[in-house]
């Protein structure tokens, strides 16, 4: 499944697209919103039909020689900024207010996206508010970020802030359902999470290979609370490459994150919201034995290993001492 | 001309036009009047309130070409070119993206040469907290006496980041947070200007997520235009700024009160799914929960809360729901949330359920109330005498005391340290177990013998201070849970049957010997030293099951609670 190439083709949001279609924006943004909803791929495509030179409907063409420049990427007069290691750095920012003052070499409006902004350090920040106030007529700036609230308020205050929603479930499924090219769309769009990148991007096999093994063991840990099991599955030769491996690590602790808000929404009554809905019935047998503190209990723990895991902790001793801190808590 | 914002649009050109600043503003147009204006003045505030403006009508008010006024003109050449940002004499540099010294070198040079046809050469210097301490430092001596030719004005948010010796050289200017109805106010005026047609309630929610910044105002002012046009629909507000509107607020805590966990929830999700991320909804109930607490504290302040008064009644009648303790709960679980928030994978679930939290809050009542119950209802068990005895250090050498006159025969005066033998899943009876034990023998039973106790324990804690002063090995081993007693001119030391180990310590190795010598010179003669091994002591001790034990069972029933696992400790 391909990106879309044109503004009415990008998925949810309509109210959102209709309003930054009409062009009545001001020169200094922000596009905020979860991962995978297609901030930066609308970013840029608003640069193209900006500079597109028959656009139809305030959508581009796609055919006049600036939508291929820019849907190729080569547009001189859009600039899209990423990170070149882990922040944005004081230099980049530099460089972007002198560029910004040049008028447009061939097109009409110049844009500058900033992906991932909330990776500006203060020092690039601070470099880019008087730009971001007062930045010339022939300039749009677009600041993409998952994380708006990381950002200065002095930036925040000086952009409009466009806050894109995750998807619903629905119009996931009837996306990927419309494209064909993916299967499966019903349980995909479940695990989306209101991220059609995600959707896209999911190894549905391996999700629901690492989805049963994990209930498999909650269901156990739950039932017996023995850690003994545990130990022995994480020693599994299923389990034991993969905990070794950080990412692979905080993927199966987000499946026990989603088994567990499952549980949750079971208990709360809430059984439409459930993700693993094709495993509903092990569901509801686990909710017998649970209740929702000790689901809280539990996550929190959870929660925590994983944050260990991406900040260096040795993978298999977080995931293992979850239990035992889970196992602590209820003695204590 | 092409579309320009708000801010830019309606920024102030004249003092009298900032909103929400006059005691800086009236001390600078005094200044003005009267001549004696500062060559350096340092303006500092939260973002949108004031600081560039001001900066900038004060270069125009200083070479506006009339004269130097409180009042410029806006017409001349200056003031116009001012305006416009392309004036040769007024330079504004950022700080922010000019912060080594090499920018202040340039500066400090172009510094010494006079002005191109105004009056002053007018540096203002935004963002200068980003400047580098090195650049703080080459500024310095110019910013101490400068050419009378040259001006200073810097601007920073973060007061804090700027050097001493750079303030002590300025003349400071704090600009406050503009308050509520003054940003109400100039969005009207905006508004009434513009020809657009907008209710005061949607006025006044634009100004109550400006937070002090009239900037921030504006900016959501824009967006809204943008959206609506001309003609602004209530509705409109809410769904495009995120903003949670405070009756939505109120609604939800009301829910909280009812510990209504369905509604809660769809609700939540309801909000989340109509465009409000969780990060704002969790920062706007902690809001809200200030402000109830602020409500039950000073009740209704207008400057306090920022709210229309439209809310008063509703708020007043809210924050009569909630108790103190729980408005701060609250007040931590969401400010905890909310830096969760920050990084957490699926926000919005796991602000869902912090919620369902809150509710459940409600069922905790307060210790004092517990206590305050257990005491009308029954009352709690009484601490009993081997109770209070039982808190003593565990692990402590039992010393020998005398026994209370009032104490009956045969009850223990040596102080058993209590052992923890089983837990209960409620805290307390790690100290009741330890008095389920049957009463232990002790040398200083009778009467007699008490009154030569009573005099024998003093030589027993000075023998242990100068031991743990001289003799540290030895000290340490009669540390566990051994028992001395002076009795009769005798030094008995008893060891537990499990303390075999530490008995043999001390027995041997000149340890012996040591004790003795030491205990010599405490009494003034050679003392006969017994160590014993109470080997008869470990059988007496059986081990019982806590369940059955009747003062757990007692405890049990006031405080409902279960025995989850039985543990022992041995040596």
């Amino acid at each position: 499944m391909s990106a879309p190439t044109r503004l009415g083709e990008v998925v949810g949001n309509e109210r959102l697209l209709g309003l930054l279609r009409t062009g009545r924006t001001p020169p200094s943004t922000i596009f905020s919103g979860p991962d995978g909803v297609g901030k930066k791929t609308v970013a840029l495509l608003l640069a193209a039909a900006a500079n597109c030179r028959n656009p139809v409907d305030r959508d581009l063409c796609g055919r006049c020689p600036s939508c291929i420049k820019a849907l190729s990427g080569n547009h001189p007069d859009i600039v899209l900024i990423q990170r070149e290691k882990n922040t944005i750095e004081i230099g980049t920012i530099r460089k972007l207010n002198q560029e910004i003052q040049y008028r447009p070499f061939e097109g009409k409006t110049r844009y500058f996206i900033i992906d991932e902004a909330d990776r500006m350090g203060p020092e690039a920040a601070n470099a880019h508010l008087k730009t971001l106030e007062e930045p010339p007529d022939f300039c749009r700036i677009i600041l993409v970020t998952a994380y708006p609230q990381l950002l200065l308020s002095t930036i925040r205050s000086r952009c409009q802030t466009f806050a894109f929603q995750p998807l619903s479930r629905q119009e996931i499924q009837s996306c990927l359902e419309s494209d064909g090219s993916m299967d499966r769309a019903e349980i995909r769009s479940r695990f989306a999470q209101g991220s059609i990148g995600r959707a896209i991007a999911l190894d549905l096999d391996q999700t629901l290979e690492e989805r049963d093994l994990m209930l498999k063991i909650l269901s156990g840990w739950f039932a017996h609370r023995r850690f003994q099991t545990v130990f022995e599955a994480a020693e599994s030769n299923e389990l034991r490459p993969k905990i070794k491996k950080r990412d692979e690590t905080v993927r199966l602790l987000e499946q026990i994150q989603l088994i567990c808000y499952d549980l949750y929404y079971l208990h709360v009554d809430t059984p439409d919201r459930v993700v693993n809905h094709d495993r509903i019935r092990e569901l509801q047998k686990l909710t017998a034995v649970t209740s929702v503190e000790s689901i809280r209990d539990f996550q929190k723990h959870v929660s925590r290993a994983k944050r260990d895991v991406e900040r260096y902790v040795n993978p298999l001793m977080a995931f293992e001492a979850l239990w035992l801190e889970d196992l602590q808590e209820e003695f204590s | 001309m092409s579309y320009q914002v708000t801010a830019r649009k309606w920024r102030p050109q004249t003092f009298e036009e900032i909103v929400g600043q006059e005691t800086v503003t009236q001390t600078l147009q005094n200044a003005l009047t009267s001549g004696r204006i500062a060559h350096a003045f340092l303006f500092s505030g939260v973002r949108g309130v004031g600081k560039t403006t001001a900066a900038r009508i004060l270069a125009k008010a200083l070479n506006c070409q009339e004269e130097i006024t409180p009042n410029p003109c806006g017409e001349c050449v200056s003031c116009e070119e001012i305006r416009e940002g392309n004036c040769v004499d007024v330079q504004e540099i950022d700080a922010a993206s000019n912060r080594g010294i090499d920018s202040i070198r340039e500066l400090r040079d172009s510094v010494r040469y006079g002005t191109a046809r105004d009056r002053f050469k007018i540096f203002i210097i935004d963002e200068v907290h980003m400047l580098t301490n090195e650049a703080f430092n080459a500024l310095l001596k110019t910013l101490e006496e400068p050419p009378a030719h040259v001006k200073f004005i810097m601007a920073t948010t973060e007061l804090h980041k700027i050097p001493p010796t750079i303030l002590s050289r300025c003349q400071k200017y704090e600009f406050k947070p503009i308050p509520f109805s003054a940003i109400f106010d100039r969005l009207k005026f905006i508004t009434s200007r513009e020809g657009v047609e907008i209710s005061d309630y949607a006025l006044s929610t634009l100004a109550s997520v400006a937070q002090g910044s009239m900037r921030d105002g504006q900016s959501a002012l824009d967006q809204i235009l943008a959206f609506s046009g001309s003609k602004v629909q209530d509705a409109d507000i809410k769904a495009l700024l995120g903003v949670v509107d405070q009756r939505v607020v109120v609604d939800l805590f009301n829910v909280v009160a009812a510990a209504d966990r369905g509604s809660l929830l769809t609700r939540v999700h309801e909000l989340m799914s109509g465009g409000i991320a969780p990060q704002i909804l969790c920062l706007r109930l902690v809001e809200h929960v200030r402000n109830l607490m602020v409500c039950r504290a000073v009740g209704w302040d207008e400057s306090l809360l920022q709210l229309p008064d439209s809310e008063k009644a509703d708020l007043e009648d809210q924050a009569s729901k909630f108790a103190d303790v729980d408005l701060i709960r609250f007040y931590d679980i969401l400010s905890q949330t909310g830096n969760e928030l920050r990084w957490h994978s699926q926000p919005a679930v796991h602000l869902e359920i912090t919620l369902l939290k809150l509710i459940e809050l409600e069922g905790l009542r307060s210790i004092e109330e517990v206590i305050g119950r257990l005491e009308g209802g029954g009352g709690l068990p009484s601490p009993s005498k081997g109770r209070e005895a039982g808190r003593s250090l565990p692990g402590a050498p039992r010393i020998s005391r005398p026994v209370p006159a009032n104490a009956a025969p045969g009850q223990t005066a040596a102080v058993k340290p209590a052992t923890p033998k089983s837990v209960v899943s409620t805290d307390g009876p790690k100290q009741e177990s330890g008095d389920a034990r049957p009463p232990e023998r002790s040398a200083s039973a009778e009467p007699a013998e008490a009154a030569v106790a009573e005099g024998a324990s003093e030589p027993v804690s000075r023998l242990m201070t100068s031991l743990k002063e001289e003799f540290m090995g030895l000290y340490t081993q009669l540390q566990f849970d051994s028992e001395i007693a002076y009795v009769d001119g005798k030094l008995k030391i008893s060891f537990p049957a499990t303390g075999k180990f530490h008995a043999e310590i001390v027995e041997g190795q000149d340890n012996r010997r040591r004790l003795s010598e030491t205990f010599a010179t405490i009494i003034g003669a050679q003392p006969k030293i017994d160590i014993v091994l109470d080997a008869a002591e470990e059988e007496k001790q059986e081990r019982v099951d806590p369940r059955n034990d009747p003062k757990v069972k007692a405890f049990l029933t006031k405080f409902p609670g279960r025995v989850t696992v039985k543990r022992e400790f041995e040596d």
